[in-house]
């Protein structure tokens, strides 16, 4: 009988091997990486533009079909995250800010489609994205010094929220993708893991 | 893996030192669980759960027991849950005169999510149904789980997971507490599926009066998820 118990153990836990090795796996990912592991040119405009600052993260993306790298840092008292491409050229520059800082043309179209949308809201996150306009502003220098000075001539502004609430029959966590009029770009829906293992 | 060896250290090591003297008991605890998302708003969940004493580990009487969980969850917004379940255990299945236990709960739950960081509180009543006893018993579960690898949980990445149960049973005769703490590292593999090794300490028989126990567990749980 004992024989029989040990082939059960040994079943649940060799019977989840197949499953295992015939993984689905995810395109996106996002590794934490060394800051000698980043390109180079990227460090150059980190390093100019943030001569002193240390604590700076870095994270490496890919989606099976692209590469990008990304730079995570706090400077006076607001989170950046800046992101390269494969040869360190800018493709966007996030900063995390909080709906007051949101520019009055873009508020009222984002409040009214949240009020339309969504009920019980709770904003988690707002992003303020800045795009490069052109392929010269990607090349690095001048995009960072326009968006620190607030020249907003040269960029193209997004919001990027983080909210849950109800939308419809949905529940959960949305992704809210807006541009600089306020108008709806981009919504998903986030998928959230299983919380089958603290649940 | 030097993450793991240290979470087993900590865990297994901590309450030998001051209790390798009152002989506690080593159990090993496999699961495999199965839970579907039947709408937006419900989840239905199934485990199998054995226990297993790593003393005498041919023995017969070294099954402790086999258990069977069903589970049902009800989303009311994006943080809250609540729930019930019904579990029937099959103790010392091996041996003659084997017992059972019906059990059923309601329970519920809060996840605050930080990121991919997740901090969740859980609150449970039971009714435990025995051979031969009545039980009623209040859990509350504190847990915290998070990457390993980068602020972003991906397929083929860890995560540690650290978590305190405190229990009371509040009827008469059968009145104690136990707290269970463990620590441990999963592996998320993707297609809704992860694995987990736990290490869990457990403090029994708080307010027997005849001397506190303890019991040393390492769960491996397989973790299926459509």
């Amino acid at each position: 009988m004992m024989v029989k118990v040990w082939t059960i153990y040994v079943a649940i836990i060799l019977g989840a091997a197949p499953m295992i090795m015939a993984q689905d796996v995810k395109n996106e990912i996002e590794d934490s990486i060394k800051r000698e592991e980043m390109p180079e040119n990227a460090l150059e405009i980190l390093d100019e533009f943030w001569p002193n600052l240390t604590d700076i993260r870095y994270y490496f993306q890919t989606d099976s079909e692209t590469e990008s790298f990304e730079a995570k840092l706090e400077w006076q008292g607001k989170s950046y995250s800046i992101e390269f491409d494969e040869a360190g050229r800018i493709t966007d520059v996030e900063q995390l800010i909080d709906l007051e800082m949101v520019s009055t043309g873009a508020v009222n179209g984002i409040n009214e489609y949240l009020q339309k949308e969504f009920r019980r809201l709770n904003i988690i996150r707002l992003q303020r994205q800045y795009i490069a306009e052109d392929e010269d502003d990607a090349d690095g220098e001048d995009f960072i010094e326009d968006i620190l000075e607030g020249d907003e001539d040269d960029f193209e502004i997004r919001y990027e929220l983080e909210v849950e609430g109800r939308s419809g029959r949905q529940i959960g966590a949305f992704e809210l993708l807006f541009d600089h009029s306020g108008d709806l770009i981009q919504r998903r829906k986030i998928e959230r893991r299983s919380v089958d293992n603290i649940w | 893996m030097k993450i793991f060896v240290i979470v087993l250290v900590t865990v297994f090591a901590w309450p030998l030192s001051g209790y390798a003297q009152s002989g506690p008991e080593w159990i090993w605890n496999p699961e495999i669980s199965y839970s579907k998302d039947t709408s937006e708003r419900m989840t239905l969940g199934a485990k199998l759960s054995i226990f297993h004493s790593f003393e005498d580990a041919t023995e017969k009487r070294a099954l402790e027991y086999i258990e069977q969980q069903f589970t049902g969850a009800y989303t009311l917004t994006p943080r809250w849950k609540i729930g019930g379940g019904y579990y029937y255990r099959w103790s010392n299945p091996l041996l003659d005169g084997y017992e059972y236990e019906h059990r059923l709960l309601q329970q519920a739950g809060y996840v605050s999510y930080f990121g991919d960081r997740r901090l969740s509180h859980r609150f449970r009543l039971e009714q435990r149904i025995r051979s031969s006893s009545y039980q009623n018993r209040f859990r509350y579960r504190v847990g915290f789980d998070f990457p390993l690898q980068g602020e972003q949980l991906d397929p083929g990445e860890r995560y540690l997971i650290v978590k305190n149960e405190m229990m009371t049973a509040f009827n008469g005769s059968e009145a104690d507490a136990e707290n269970r703490a463990s620590l441990g590292i999963g592996w998320l593999l993707g297609g809704g599926q992860k694995f987990e090794i736990n290490a869990q300490h457990r403090t029994l028989d708080i307010f027997s009066g005849d001397g506190i126990g303890h019991l040393l567990l390492l769960n491996t749980t397989y973790y299926i998820s459509r």
